[in-house]
């Protein structure tokens, strides 16, 4: 039975399944904006930290759209369009480097200044991993309290701790869409 | 520039009736005056004069229309002024004495200073073109000097405090070359197809199906 952590929490999943070498880490929301013109566009993001809570490189950031898809077939992958996850990620962690600290995971609004769009535009925002093998839910955070004019949000993020892999629900907004979140995290996107 | 006043001449339509006045600010009133002696001023001078004179009229007329699109930028005062009195007055008192001139006369004849009414006639509308044109350059001046004052504030703002957001195509070229990267580190993306996004009610015909 999956767990459910709120703002803050975090949970062991090496603790919970040290076999897990795999792990699926999808994220949901759903637009309020029906009818709109424009939909509610909203861009995944993931940023790779280093053990000083720093972006290792430029490249060490990216949308999840632009990675390459997983080969291998999985439980999950063969179901999961019965879910309402918009983006997936699956993450081998025997094979992530050791200088890698803390994953994060990040979802922004596009173009929300412009269009005029924040997360009081969303709803149903999360965050859950799932076993990939079994399609089992292991852990989920549900942001029931968006920051409502927040652009940019850290949902959640995969940490080491000594050996484990552990998962925290952060639900940290920005103002300043993915710039305030890069800025934080030493991320030199380029200016144009 | 009375000598070649003749109101009566046929072919002359008199300019829009001015009452003197010197006007602080353009009114409502005065604009409209000044519109209709600029449209006057257009029209007397099609094919009636020579080109040197048509062409400054044409100029002056120009001039003062451009001026007229900051109307709200003039200066209420002494550029007003000079607007009001520049249109409203010194135009037509130039040109007006002119048509009273048979064309031959006026182009051809030397009056006492060695110029012809048409020389003279051109050397007003020069300095009336140029009067109206420095007002024009002083709100030129004012544009560049406010442009340059919001490009440093947003230069100011934008360096200090914010990173811009690459486009979607820049993303997707730079990302993709390090995808490889993502994906040697044991990182990739698995296909997700929202039930959102999902048609219903929709079967796949195959080949053959209709034949069933």
């Amino acid at each position: 039975m999956s767990t459910v952590i709120t703002k803050g929490g975090n949970f062991n999943i090496t603790r919970y399944d040290n076999t897990m070498n795999n792990l699926t880490v999808a994220l949901g929301w759903a637009d309020t904006t029906k009818g709109k013109d424009q939909p509610l566009s909203i861009d995944s993001s993931i940023i790779l930290l280093g053990s000083n809570e720093k972006v290792l490189s430029d490249d060490h950031f990216s949308l999840l759209s632009a990675l390459n898809v997983q080969k291998n077939v999985t439980a999950y992958s063969k179901n999961s369009y019965r879910t309402k996850d918009r983006d997936a990620v699956n993450l081998d962690l025997t094979v992530i480097p050791n200088n890698i600290q803390k994953i994060l995971f990040v979802v922004t609004i596009f173009d929300a200044i412009s269009r005029g769009e924040n997360f009081s535009h969303t709803t149903d925002v999360y965050i859950r991993i799932v076993n990939p093998k079994t399609n089992v839910e292991v852990v989920r955070y549900n942001m029931n309290e968006p920051e409502s004019t927040a652009t940019s949000m850290i949902i959640g993020e995969l940490y080491k701790y000594n050996l484990d892999w552990k998962f925290r629900a952060v639900g940290q907004g920005y103002f300043s869409g993915i710039a305030g979140v890069a800025k934080d995290f030493g991320l030199k996107i380029q200016k144009k | 520039m009375g000598l070649f006043y003749r109101k009566e001449q046929k072919g002359n339509p008199a300019p829009p009736e001015v009452t003197p006045s010197t006007p602080t600010v353009l009114t409502d009133g005065t604009l409209t005056r000044i519109r209709d002696t600029i449209t006057w001023a257009r029209e007397s001078v099609k094919n009636r004069v020579s080109f040197d004179v048509s062409i400054r009229t044409e100029e002056v007329c120009d001039a003062v229309e451009a001026l007229l699109l900051r109307e709200n930028d003039l200066r209420s005062g002494e550029e007003a002024y000079i607007v009001s009195q520049t249109v409203l007055d010194y135009l037509p008192n130039a040109l007006m004495p002119y048509f009273g001139l048979p064309r031959e006369t006026a182009e051809t004849k030397f009056l006492s200073n060695g110029k012809t009414a048409e020389h003279v006639l051109c050397e007003q509308l020069d300095v009336l073109k140029n009067q109206i044109e420095k007002i024009l350059d002083r709100l030129i001046q004012e544009d560049e000097a406010e442009l340059i004052a919001n490009a440093k504030f947003l230069t100011d703002r934008f360096e200090r405090e914010a990173f811009e957001l690459p486009s979607e195509d820049t993303f997707g070229i730079e990302i993709s070359q390090t995808a490889t990267l993502w994906e040697n580190m044991g990182i990739t993306r698995v296909e997700t197809r929202p039930m959102l996004k999902r048609r219903r009610n929709t079967q796949t015909l195959h080949p053959g199906d209709e034949k069933r």
